[in-house]
């Protein structure tokens, strides 16, 4: 299979730590850097997810 | 009303009523017709919101769908369509509520029968699958 698969258990806090802040009205994305940082907190390194 | 103050009460309309707001409204919001097209189009390029191939209707806000999907998430009598498995997750966790989703896994189709609730997701059992490297997520954001 082509990609990569996470486990949902990685997945849940990745997406509070993407998404919680979505509704802000002061909404800004957050520098590729922080993405990045975001992605390895829960284990996803490596150069598949590298965002740049 | 400036890009970001737009670009609020979008989100806002899709929390709250499961789809796009119409153009009539960001007409009115905008100030017209022609400052909503340039402040879409804007927020498009700033990867704010993406606008339907070819034209000025809102497809996304990630991670709510314009239009139906096969990920349908509930939380009482409010209902929102998401554009995959991880913006099916990402929704309750936006809006703030606790919800269900419902969505077929990829390798049987069979449901998910997830839901959320307190802020915990019911089971870790399972996986989500991502088929396109993180560096071209915004290349062509329909199939990521």
């Amino acid at each position: 299979m082509v990609g990569e698969a996470v486990p949902l258990g990685a997945m849940w806090p990745l997406t509070v730590a993407w998404y919680a802040d979505r509704l802000d009205p002061d909404f800004k994305p957050r520098s590729p850097h922080d993405y990045q940082q975001v992605l390895s907190s829960v284990g996803l390194r490596g150069d598949f997810w590298q965002l740049g | 009303m400036d890009d970001q103050q737009l670009r609020a009460r979008i989100y806002s309309f899709f929390a709250e009523h499961g789809t796009a707001p119409s153009h009539r409204e960001l007409e009115l919001w905008a100030g017209g017709a022609e400052p909503a097209q340039a402040a879409l189009h804007r927020l498009h390029e700033a990867h704010a919101l993406v606008l339907e191939p070819g034209g000025g209707d809102i497809g996304k806000a990630l991670p709510f769908s314009a239009r139906p999907t096969d990920h349908v998430v509930r939380s009482m009598d409010r209902q929102w369509w998401a554009n995959c498995a991880w913006d099916a997750l990402a929704i309750p966790v936006t809006v703030g509520v606790d919800a269900s989703i419902e969505a077929p896994w990829m390798d049987d189709g069979t449901p998910v029968g997830l839901a959320v609730k307190g802020g915990k997701l019911s089971s870790t059992d399972g996986f989500v699958h991502f088929t396109i490297p993180a560096r071209h997520w915004w290349d062509d954001i329909a199939e990521t």
